[in-house]
């Protein structure tokens, strides 16, 4: 019998190299970084982004991670972050621990948690928002435009020194915030049977920065309702061009002092976590959008749906407790523990976003914007944005040298180049697959298992029919229309207020902690998410029957032809 | 069965004599103690409510149960119930309600049969248990339960094949408080598989104590020294299962997952249970086998009887 030679021998102590497509070169500037597992994180980061982005939701989010594993220490030595043709892969670093250390220290970090879930209320109000505060007037009070470019460059680093605080405060508040939640269903479905979606309805009715977001945008939609001219205005006129069409009549600016107000208030924020693009202050389009959603729903009461969903809630809480009255005084202490916790952390879901991701971002790039202006005024860069293709080492050095700096055909091939990777397919993941890995959920495992038919997780219970609606960017959810079933690769939190005009929401990706599960749960609307091929399978205007109990879309199409009367079945089911 | 005092024993020595006795005779009362009025089992806790903390109940008693059998039919297993059942448990119902700060509280129900010769009967066969029982309504029919549960034709024949006395069976019912257990355990002050006695065995597990009786969980068990009160032995189980008051009656639940493997004493409790353990001992002149339990960090007591089970081996051994 024939020996393999030995260095193919499959030996199951080590990984398997995991091939690369053809038109997704990768290139290991460190060669030990190619043992690592190198996943894509479709949920957060979908599209490739440029260096100056990655800095940040590369980089600084990198270190976060790291900290908050070593502040709790969790099973990875460390987190890696790479910038690999554009798109932002993650590695963690495994500890190589013997199993006596391991489980020491899987103990100690069970009572790190637990302890950081039993403050995580006084954690994120007496030490952390207070922090993130300052962070933030530090940065509303530099002046940036009357800033020498050495200054400039002093606050750079600054900045980006802060902005990694921000970032470890994130993952500080985020291990305990969704170990809360998760105990606590966990726990319910112990007690009581039923699903998660049934425990986390507990968790529900509770105001949060985005919810008061939403509402604050739908008061804007009754002022415009209220003023004929104002609301014949958004009515008729192209989103863009509605600011000068505003401008030109008094009802029409008293009502742009009131949309300048809520911008200054919420619009502090992009989608997602693009810094490159501009935040709803600077480009105020998405808002109107949504005004012009909500003008078309004369008739509806969010703050009195909150207060029912409140209402709601406490009823079920209350029940909880009945039940649990005849049980022993450790399960009730437990269940109190975890029912507080979890719902302080359905609200800092919410509200870390508003403060950190939103806020602090957006005051990260108002910095690197002014770098952009910077630059540009001397003709270094064509355009302002184009300093986002820059790493933040190369805006440091132009500091120092800014009369004779060309910067103009480097950024203008990586742009060409995050343009083209934009364009493929990019791998779910890089390196080399862990041999003795655990079982891990394929991360390209399509959830279609007929054609017409689409399972996900049910994040949000409710029946509902309408059109699908498909949304790549929040640009093209823009168009979504009252009945609609918004159908997106991922819902961050600035498509928000789309929840109270669609009938249902369908995700490719995500899970039942999700922005997009909690918000659609406070709406009160279904939601089926980590569908995998929703926005792939589904054609825009196609008729869907959302099920969120039991995490399913089906798709309408190949029903008989019906009659005219089909269309009574949209909206709530 | 226990050591009577003085005034117990004159009160057993003279015949039964109940035609004129009260039909409600709560647990904290002397005249509790006659197990011609309360049964063996009722009369045996309000010895030990003299001094232990028992919860609160009371006893429908004996003459009750005469007055309601008048006209009753054992053959038929029919029982007339007396018009003023409702109201005669209605008040003290209420005022144990008082006693607990509740308006409907949840109640244990038994019956406490006494035989002709004042015996406990209840290895008729027939002993009826009712838990988190709540509401008047409810109380009443469990009390009309337990009565009839001694004149059915499956226990008349049962009786009649034991060669028991078919007629003369008296049933009392006592109605108690259910305290919901924390923690429920077992207290032996011997060691019921080795015979020794020098330790106590405590068994203890979450929530009532029917699953620990009922072999439904293994508990963890403590063994604490008689001599010094050490805990000499700890074992802590996977508990699995545990009984708790539910909506109706005392289902089976599992335990939640974190609970499982937590001890569900602290040592300070295992050694609480022994001492009194060791002074109901004392007492009994024997060793024997308390039910008790923890709620809200008190203990009550909820049985205490002795250890037959014991008594052939131990005796060969002193001798």
């Amino acid at each position: 019998m024939e020996t393999l030679p030995r260095d193919t021998q499959p030996d199951p102590f080590v990984g398997t190299p995991i091939e690369t497509p053809p038109d997704f070169p990768v290139h290991w500037d460190n060669p030990a970084d190619e043992s690592l597992l190198w996943t894509l994180d479709r949920v957060h980061w979908p599209r490739p982004m440029p260096p100056l982005v990655f800095a940040i939701a590369g980089d600084a989010v990198g270190r976060g991670l790291a900290a908050a594993a070593r502040a709790y220490e969790l099973p990875i030595a460390d987190v890696r972050m790479a910038h690999i043709n554009g798109y932002r892969y993650h590695a963690n670093v495994p500890l190589d621990l013997t199993p006596a250390v391991a489980a020491a220290r899987r103990g100690r970090s069970r009572e790190r948690l637990r302890a950081a879930i039993g403050r995580l209320d006084t954690l994120w109000s007496v030490e952390w928002l207070p922090e993130i505060q300052e962070r933030l007037k530090y940065w509303e009070s530099f002046d940036l435009e009357a800033a020498s470019i050495s200054d400039l460059v002093v606050h750079l680093q600054e900045t980006l020194a802060r902005a990694d605080r921000l970032w470890e405060i994130h993952f500080l508040l985020a291990s305990p915030m969704h170990g809360a939640i998760s105990e606590f269903g966990k726990l319910h479905i112990e007690l009581f049977c039923g699903s998660k979606l049934d425990a986390y309805r507990l968790l529900t009715g509770f105001d949060n920065k985005i919810l008061r977001a939403a509402r604050a945008l739908w008061q804007l939609s009754r002022q415009a309702v209220a003023v004929e001219p104002v609301r014949r205005a958004l009515k008729g006129t192209p989103p863009t061009e509605i600011v000068p069409a505003l401008r030109t009549f008094p009802e029409g600016q008293a009502f742009l002092v009131d949309l300048r107000a809520y911008l200054e208030e919420y619009g502090q924020r992009g989608e997602g976590l693009s810094l490159d693009h501009p935040s709803w202050l600077e480009d105020p389009t998405s808002v109107i959008e949504n005004l012009q959603g909500y003008l078309a729903q004369p008739d509806r009461d969010l703050a009195a749906e909150l207060a029912a969903s409140t209402e709601g809630r406490d009823l079920l809480v209350a029940e909880a407790r009945r039940r649990l009255a005849g049980y022993p005084a450790p399960v009730r202490d437990e269940f109190e523990f975890l029912l507080n916790a979890a719902q302080h952390a359905v609200v800092l879901s919410e509200d870390h976003n508003f403060w950190i991701d939103a806020r602090g971002m957006y005051q990260v790039r108002r910095v690197f914007l002014e770098f952009g202006k910077r630059l540009a005024g001397v003709g270094a860069i064509e355009r302002v944005d184009d300093v986002f293709y820059l790493t933040p080492v190369e805006l440091a050095d132009a500091g120092s040298n800014l009369a004779n700096l060309d910067l103009r055909a480097l950024a203008a091939a990586r742009r060409a180049e995050m343009e083209r990777f934009g364009l493929i397919d990019p791998p779910p993941a890089l390196g080399t697959r862990p041999a003795m890995s655990r079982a891990s959920r394929s991360a390209t495992g399509a959830h279609a298992v007929a054609p017409d038919l689409i399972w996900g997780s049910a994040g949000s219970t409710g029946i509902a029919r309408g059109p699908a609606r498909i949304a790549h960017s929040l640009e093209e959810a823009g168009r979504l229309r009252r009945g609609e079933v918004l159908v997106a690769q991922t819902l961050s939190s600035s498509w928000t207020p789309l929840f109270a005009t669609a009938a249902a929401v369908v995700t490719d990706t995500g899970g039942i902690l999700s922005h997009a599960a909690v918000v659609a749960r406070e709406y009160g609307i279904p939601a089926v998410l980590g569908t995998s091929v929703a926005t792939v399978m589904m054609h825009e205007g196609q008729p869907l029957e959302v099920d969120g109990q039991q995490g399913t879309v089906r798709i309408l199409h190949s029903a008989p032809p019906v009659p005219a009367a089909a269309g009574d079945g949209y909206g709530h089911g | 069965m226990s050591a009577f005092s003085e005034r117990e024993r004159a009160l057993l020595d003279g015949p039964p004599a109940h035609e004129g006795s009260r039909s409600i005779v709560w647990l904290d009362e002397i005249e509790c103690h006659d197990p011609f009025l309360v049964g063996g089992k009722a009369a045996s806790l309000s010895r030990l409510a003299e001094h232990y903390p028992v919860p609160p109940g009371f006893s429908l008693t004996t003459a009750a149960f005469d007055r309601a059998s008048v006209g009753a039919s054992v053959e038929t297993g029919q029982l007339i119930l007396p018009p003023n059942l409702h109201a005669e448990v209605r008040e003290p119902y209420h005022q144990l309600g008082a006693l607990c700060e509740m308006e409907n509280p949840a109640v244990a129900v038994r019956s406490s049969a006494v035989d002709e010769d004042g015996t406990d009967a209840a290895f008729a066969g027939q002993h009826e248990t009712f838990l988190n029982v709540v509401g008047v309504d409810a109380v009443v029919y469990a009390v009309r339960n337990c009565w009839l549960s001694f004149h059915t034709p499956h226990a008349i024949e049962y009786r009649r094949k034991q060669g028991l006395p078919i007629e003369g069976v008296r049933v009392a019912v006592l109605v108690q408080q259910l305290v919901v257990a924390d923690v429920s355990a077992v207290v032996f002050t011997a060691n019921p598989v080795t015979g020794a006695r020098d330790e106590i065995v405590i068994n203890a597990s979450w929530g009532l104590g029917e699953s620990i009786v009922g072999g439904t969980v293994t508990p963890d068990t403590y063994r604490v020294s008689k001599g010094n009160l050490a805990v000499v032995g700890r074992q802590i189980s996977k508990k699995r299962h545990m009984t708790v008051a539910g909506d109706s009656g005392t289902p089976e639940v599992e335990v939640p997952s974190f609970l499982r493997t937590r001890p569900a004493l602290a040592e300070a409790q295992a050694v609480e249970m022994a001492r009194i353990g060791l002074a109901l001992e004392a007492e009994a002149g024997r060793p024997v086998d308390i039910e008790c339990e923890y709620h809200a960090q008190k203990l009550y007591l909820l049985q205490c009887r002795p250890i037959t089970t014991l008594d052939a081996r131990s005796a060969c051994e002193e001798e």
